[in-house]
C-alpha cells in the first residue's frame, strides 16, 4: 500500500465517521416519528408503520404544535428582516464611510466577542430586565433578543460581503452622482444579494433553532418549535414518538434554507471575487 | 472646458503626511499628466480634486468657482479609474447612460449622447453586453465613454492604461490624445509611467512624496530637470549620476576626469560656479564615443551591449562608476564589432551635462 492510498482510507474514515455521529441520531429520530410508543421504548428495528405521533402532534388537545410553529416563523421572519438590514447597512458603513479606524475594530471586536460568548451567561440578565418592564414573554422580548444575538455573526458575514466590493465601484458611484443612499441601493445591493441571500438563510435557521434565549423569555403563547420539543420530555413520561415527529417537522424549513442558501452562499462568493 | 486651481491643498492620514501643502494651476483645454513614483500621492490628490477624498486644508476651485465643499457629483467632473470600475450588473448602454439617468436627462438626449459616445469609442454591437463579457481593451473604452457622454468640464484619469498590454496601451495613448484634440477637455491624467507622461502631457506635474518636484512641458523637464530626484526619473535609461569635484583649469571645466564644455563661448554655463563637491548627471546620449583617449574622457570597460532595434546601449565600469551610454548613430559600426570587455573611451557632450548641488537641487548645464 503506498502512502497516497494510506492518507486515502484515513480521509475517507474521518468523513465515515464524522457522518455516522450525525447520521445515526438523525435516522433514529426520524425512524422514531413513524413507530407506536412501545416500539421506540423496547428499541424494535422492525415495526409497525403509524402516523398517529403526526396526529398527535397537530391536532390533539394537549399539543399547540401548530402555534409554536407559527411563533418560531413570525420570531424568525421579523428578527432575521431586522437583522439582515442592519447588518447590510452596517456593513456598507463600516466599509464605505469616513469611520475612524478604531470605532470599526472596536464594533467588530465587540461583535466577535460577544459572538463567542455563551448564550446562557446572557439570558439571565434578559430575563430580569424583560420581566422588570412588563414585556417577558411577549414576542417583542423574543424578536429584540434574537435579532441582538444574531446581528454579530450576519454583520461578519456582510462586511466580508460587502467589504469585497471593489471600492472604486463605490467612488464611480460618486462620481456619477449618486448620494451614499443610491450608491447602497443601485450598486451595493443589487451586487450583494447573494450574499445577503446567504446571511439571511443562516440568521434565519439561528433563529429558528434557538433553545436558550426562547426557553427563557417566551411564555405559552409565544412558545417557540425547540421549547415546545423539549416539554415533550416531562419527568415520568419521556413522548419519543411526538419530541421525533415534531423535530422531524422543524427541520423541513431549515433543510429547505440551507439548499436555497448554499447554492447563494457560493454564488455570493463568486460575485464578489470576480470584479 | 474649464480651468481647475489648488491652493494650499494638504492631506494626511493618521500621522502621515501625503500631501503636505500643494498649489497648482491647471489652464482650460490642458492636458496635465501626474507623474510619480508609486506612492506618491497622485491618486490622492486625484481624489481631492474629485471629491472623493475629506481635504484637511486648502481649497479646489474650478473656473474661480470654489468647489471644495461640494459633492464629487455636483463639480461636473468625469473620472476613468484603473480598474475601470465598471457596474458589473449593467449593460455597457447603461454603464454609459448611468451618470445621465441619476441626474434625470430625458431620454432622446440620453440616447443621442449615448450613440456618438458608443460611435466614438467603437464599441457599436457591444451595447447590451455586460462588462464581465468583455476583453480588457474593451472595458477601458467603456470606462472612458461613461466618462465622455458625460461632457464634463473637467476630466480625471488614474492610470487608466496600466492594466493593457504593451502594444495596446501605445495604441490607446495615442487614441487617448486624439480624443482629447477633439473634446478640448481639461484633463488630468495620472500616471507612474515617465513615457506616458512624455508622450501625452502638455504639461507634466512631477509629484514625490506629496510634493511637486516640477512642472513644465516634456521638454522643459527633460531638459532642464530641477534636482537630481527629476534627473533620474524622467528618461530611459536612467540619466547617469556621478558624485566628484569641479575644479577648473586654465579657463577649463573639469568635473574628476571629464572636461565640462558648453555650446558657444566655452564653460560659459559655469561662470561663476565655485569649485567644489557637486553631482553630475549625463543621459546615455549625452556622452561622445571613441576608441582612443580623448582630452577630458574616461575609459569604460563594456560590460554589456544593449541592442534594442532602433538604438544602441553599451553598459559598463568606468573610474567615474557605472555608466550607461548610446552608441550614436555614426558609430554604429562600431556598434557592430563591440564585445564585452573591450574598452571604450567617453566624454561629456558639449551640454550634454547637469550639475547639481549637494543637497540635489540643479546648478547649471544642457
Ligand atoms: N486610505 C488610506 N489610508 C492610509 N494611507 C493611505 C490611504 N490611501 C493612500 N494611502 C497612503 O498614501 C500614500 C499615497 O498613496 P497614493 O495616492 O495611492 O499614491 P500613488 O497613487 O501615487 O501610488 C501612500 O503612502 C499610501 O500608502
Ligand atoms: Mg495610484
Amino acid at each position: 500500500m503506498n502512502r497516497s492510498r494510506v492518507g486515502g482510507l484515513l480521509a475517507n474514515s474521518v468523513v465515515w465517521g464524522y457522518a455516522l455521529m450525525i447520521l445515526g441520531p438523525t435516522l433514529w429520530v426520524l425512524s422514531n416519528a413513524f413507530k407506536f410508543k412501545i416500539d421506540i421504548i423496547t428499541g424494535a428495528t422492525l415495526s409497525p408503520f403509524t402516523w398517529m405521533n403526526f396526529q398527535e402532534l397537530l391536532f390533539s388537545r394537549q399539543s399547540d404544535f401548530l402555534a409554536n410553529l407559527f411563533n418560531s416563523a413570525l420570531i424568525g421572519v421579523v428578527s432575521t428582516a431586522i437583522v439582515i438590514i442592519a447588518a447590510t447597512m452596517a456593513a456598507f458603513t463600516l466599509a464605505y464611510l469616513e469611520v475612524k479606524p478604531w470605532v470599526r475594530w472596536a464594533i467588530l471586536g465587540w461583535a466577535l466577542l460577544f459572538h463567542m460568548l455563551p448564550t446562557l451567561t446572557f439570558v439571565g440578565s434578559w430575563y430580569l430586565m424583560y420581566s422588570s418592564i412588563g414585556l417577558h414573554g411577549t414576542y417583542f422580548a423574543v424578536i429584540m433578543t434574537h435579532a441582538v444575538h444574531n446581528l454579530p455573526m450576519a454583520l461578519f458575514l456582510m462586511v466580508s460581503f460587502v467589504g469585497a466590493l471593489p471600492r472604486e465601484l463605490i467612488q464611480a458611484a460618486r462620481m456619477d452622482g449618486c448620494t451614499y443612499a443610491q450608491v447602497f441601493w443601485r450598486i451595493v445591493f443589487p451586487l450583494v444579494r447573494g450574499g445577503m441571500i446567504a446571511a439571511t438563510a443562516l440568521t434565519f435557521i439561528f433563529s429558528w433553532s434557538d433553545f436558550a434565549i426562547s426557553l427563557t423569555l417566551t411564555s405559552r403563547d409565544t412558545m417557540t418549535v425547540p421549547v415546545a420539543i423539549a416539554t415533550f420530555a416531562q419527568e415520568y413520561d419521556i413522548r419519543y414518538g411526538e419530541m421525533a415527529a415534531g423535530t422531524l417537522l422543524s427541520i423541513m424549513p431549515a433543510l429547505l434554507l440551507i439548499l436555497v442558501g448554499q447554492n447563494f452562499i457560493v454564488r455570493g462568493l463568486l460575485a464578489g471575487a470576480v470584479k | 472646458m474649464s480651468n481647475v486651481s489648488l491652493r494650499g491643498l494638504k492631506k494626511s492620514y493618521g500621522s502621515v503626511e501625503v500631501i503636505p501643502s500643494l498649489d497648482l494651476d491647471i489652464r482650460s483645454g490642458e492636458f496635465v499628466v501626474l507623474v510619480g513614483p508609486s506612492g506618491s500621492g497622485k491618486s490622492t490628490l486625484l481624489r481631492m480634486i474629485a471629491g472623493l477624498e475629506s481635504i484637511d486644508a486648502g481649497t479646489v476651485s474650478v473656473e474661480g468657482e470654489d468647489v471644495t465643499q461640494r459633492d464629487p457629483g455636483d463639480r461636473d467632473m468625469a473620472m476613468v479609474f484603473q480598474s475601470y470600475a465598471l457596474y458589473p450588473h449593467m449593460t455597457v448602454a447603461e454603464n454609459m447612460t448611468f451618470a445621465l439617468r441619476m441626474r434625470g436627462m430625458d431620454k432622446t438626449t440620453i440616447g443621442e449622447r449615448l450613440t456618438e459616445s458608443v460611435r466614438m469609442l467603437s464599441l457599436e454591437g457591444l451595447e447590451h453586453r455586460k462588462p464581465g463579457q468583455l476583453s480588457g481593451g474593451q472595458r477601458q473604452r467603456v470606462a472612458m465613454g461613461r466618462a465622455i457622454v458625460r461632457q464634463p468640464r473637467v476630466f480625471l484619469f488614474d492610470e487608466p492604461l496600466s492594466n493593457l498590454d504593451a502594444k495596446l496601451r501605445a495604441r490607446t495613448r495615442i487614441e487617448l490624445r486624439e480624443l482629447h484634440e477633439k473634446l478640448g477637455a481639461t484633463s488630468i491624467f495620472v500616471t507612474h509611467d515617465q513615457i506616458e507622461a512624455m508622450t501625452m502631457a502638455d504639461r507634466i506635474v512631477l509629484l514625490e512624496k506629496g510634493r511637486i518636484q516640477q512642472v513644465g512641458s516634456p521638454r522643459e523637464i527633460y531638459e532642464r530637470p530641477r534636482n537630481t530626484f527629476v534627473a533620474s526619473f524622467i528618461g530611459s535609461p536612467e540619466i547617469n549620476m556621478m558624485e566628484g569635484k569641479l575644479w577648473f583649469d586654465n579657463g577649463t571645466a573639469w568635473f574628476e576626469q571629464l572636461v565640462l564644455r558648453s555650446r558657444g563661448s566655452e564653460s560659459a554655463s559655469l561662470a561663476g560656479v565655485a569649485a567644489g563637491g557637486y553631482t553630475l548627471g549625463i543621459r546615455p546620449e549625452g556622452f561622445d564615443i571613441a576608441r582612443e583617449p580623448l582630452e577630458g574622457s574616461v575609459p569604460m570597460v563594456v560590460g554589456a551591449v544593449e541592442y534594442t532595434g532602433s538604438d544602441t546601449y553599451a553598459f559598463g565600469k568606468s573610474p567615474m562608476g557605472d555608466l550607461t551610454v548610446k552608441i550614436a548613430a555614426d558609430f554604429q559600426a562600431v556598434a557592430e564589432t563591440l564585445h564585452t570587455g573591450e574598452t571604450l573611451h567617453v566624454k561629456a557632450l558639449a551640454d550634454g551635462w547637469h550639475l547639481f548641488d549637494s543637497s540635489g537641487e540643479r546648478v547649471t548645464g544642457g
